[in-house]
């Protein structure tokens, strides 16, 4: 009964998390994994997503989907601390749901989060010894939803050393996932365009900086330095390596999201010394203090996206045909959008309800069109403003 | 491979099978620099005419004459999708003759 509880409690907090996510509207990232737009990462979970795109809650169901996977992961925790004395085994399930990492990505429809998941359920299968072949299916699952689960791949290299099926279970999920790219040119394509973000702007001192941010924010800074320390003090290689591994990544992406690939290292380095958790109480009150901090800043920053204010102001004139858009957009305008979403050129007008300038207007026969707002600038053919 | 548990083997059998028929698709996009170009090409042109994303196109069919591409516009519902032959060296278009698949 107390469990029962417990994860009624837990459910309210994911529900609030994901809600206070919904302030901002949908993100271009997200907006490419609920519409099943094919890049950058493989299929498995943006296809299951989009198989209700139609459906007016997607955004808040998914929300909620994610941030329940990631809340209630905590189970997975517990399970993992049960050989530790209560309050230590409290203190590590509270070090993950007051994490920057939990706290500020469990509602957001992103790839990260799932694939820290992935990762946390992988080191979960390793201490519980699950046979190679769940370990294996878990392995393939995960490199076909996002990419960034290569990171944990010491982890999974580990967990089926000595076994003479490794190189199956190890090897042949990668050598498919290097097939799924190579048959989708535009994935190799998008890494590239992105790879190349702001390497010519920024320094390596900023780089090192912008991921020693993001490790703090991943933990809320005192989970970030226990599980880091515990790693290191515990010699495990495996853990370590990935550690870099995420390190590097990070400083060549710089997005903030990724801070949350840190989580699973971070469970795993505190269970491997949990020693170091001397002071629990004082530990966790800490680590709440610095992860509501964190997400107090990041949801009372939150503005609604352009495309929803813009698209709203639209539909509220009742307007018909497709909407033209002028300079580079983001997929959170096909997501918005209940009208076609088409780039602007001049030869498409004829057919045009709206047209929405990101950038300087073009010119064409504006005779019957009328300015609807600006800041971004939209234009709506002028019956429709009656 | 372990017997308990087929299932990897089946999923993996069957990803592979999918993968290797759309490379087959593909493969002068790897063994023809020439033809490379002129897709690229002709997406391009056809994404800037049509005011369409490039993300929304995926390769039906390739040979070193034509390209025959389908444009999924993602939305929410039901997406439209338009396919085009088009002529590798003229970059000119038209829609697809056998539309049946879409």
């Amino acid at each position: 009964m107390r469990r029962l509880f417990v994860t009624i409690g837990l459910e309210v907090y994911a529900v609030f998390l994901a809600l206070m996510q919904m302030g901002g509207g949908v993100r271009t990232d997200e907006a490419k994994y609920l519409l099943d737009i094919p890049y950058p990462h493989p299929p498995v979970f943006r296809f299951f997503l989009s198989q209700f795109d139609a459906w007016n809650h997607q955004e808040l169901f998914v929300r909620i989907l994610f941030a329940t996977l990631m809340v209630q992961a905590v189970w997975l925790v517990w399970d993992m601390a049960r050989e530790l004395p209560q309050v230590k085994k409290f203190t590590v399930a509270a070090l993950w749901i007051l994490s920057g990492g939990v706290l500020l990505q469990a509602g957001t429809v992103m790839m990260a989060p799932l694939t820290a998941l992935q990762a946390l359920v992988l080191l979960w299968m390793i201490q519980n010894r699950v046979s190679a072949p769940y370990i294996g299916l878990l392995w393939l699952f995960s490199i076909f939803t996002a990419y960034q689960i290569v990171l944990f791949f010491p982890l999974v290299y580990m967990c089926f050393q000595g076994k003479k099926d490794r190189i199956i279970y190890f090897g042949v999920p990668v050598v498919l996932l290097a097939l799924y790219t190579l048959a989708n040119p535009l994935i190799p394509a998008s890494m590239v365009v992105h790879s190349s973000r702001d390497l010519t702007t920024s320094t390596v001192l900023d780089r090192v900086l912008a991921t020693g941010r993001l490790w703090a924010v991943g933990g809320s800074v005192f989970f970030s330095i226990l599980g880091t320390w515990g790693m290191f003090k515990a010699k495990r290689w495996s853990l370590i390596m990935s550690f870099i591994f995420v390190c590097a990544y990070i400083a060549l992406s710089r997005y903030d999201y990724y801070a949350v690939l840190f989580l699973p290292l971070l469970v795993a380095g505190v269970l491997a010394r949990p020693k170091l958790l001397s002071f629990p109480r004082v530990t966790t009150v800490l680590t709440a203090v610095v992860g509501v901090q964190f997400a107090f800043t990041l949801f009372s920053g939150l503005t609604m996206s352009t495309a929803r204010e813009a698209i709203r102001s639209i539909e509220a004139m009742g307007t018909q045909g497709t909407l033209l858009i002028e300079g580079s957009f983001g997929h959170e305008w096909q997501y918005e959008s209940s009208y076609p979403v088409r780039r602007f050129t001049e030869g498409l007008v004829e057919e045009a309800g709206a047209v929405v300038c990101l950038q300087e207007c073009p010119e064409w026969n504006k005779r019957s069109w009328k300015v609807l707002q600006h800041e971004p600038e939209v234009w709506v053919r002028e019956k429709w403003l009656g | 491979m372990n017997k308990r548990l087929p299932i990897f083997g089946i999923t993996c059998i069957a990803v592979l099978a999918v993968l290797l028929s759309r490379l087959w698709t593909l493969k002068l996009l790897y063994l023809d620099s020439d033809v490379r170009v002129q897709v690229q090409q002709a997406l391009e042109l056809t994404a800037e005419e049509e005011g369409f994303l490039l993300s929304g196109f995926s390769i039906r069919s390739l040979n070193t004459d034509q390209v025959s591409v389908t444009h999924r516009a993602h939305a929410r519902g039901e997406d439209v999708v338009t396919c085009f032959d088009i002529d590798l060296l003229s970059l000119t278009r038209a829609p697809c003759e056998d539309s049946s698949s879409l």
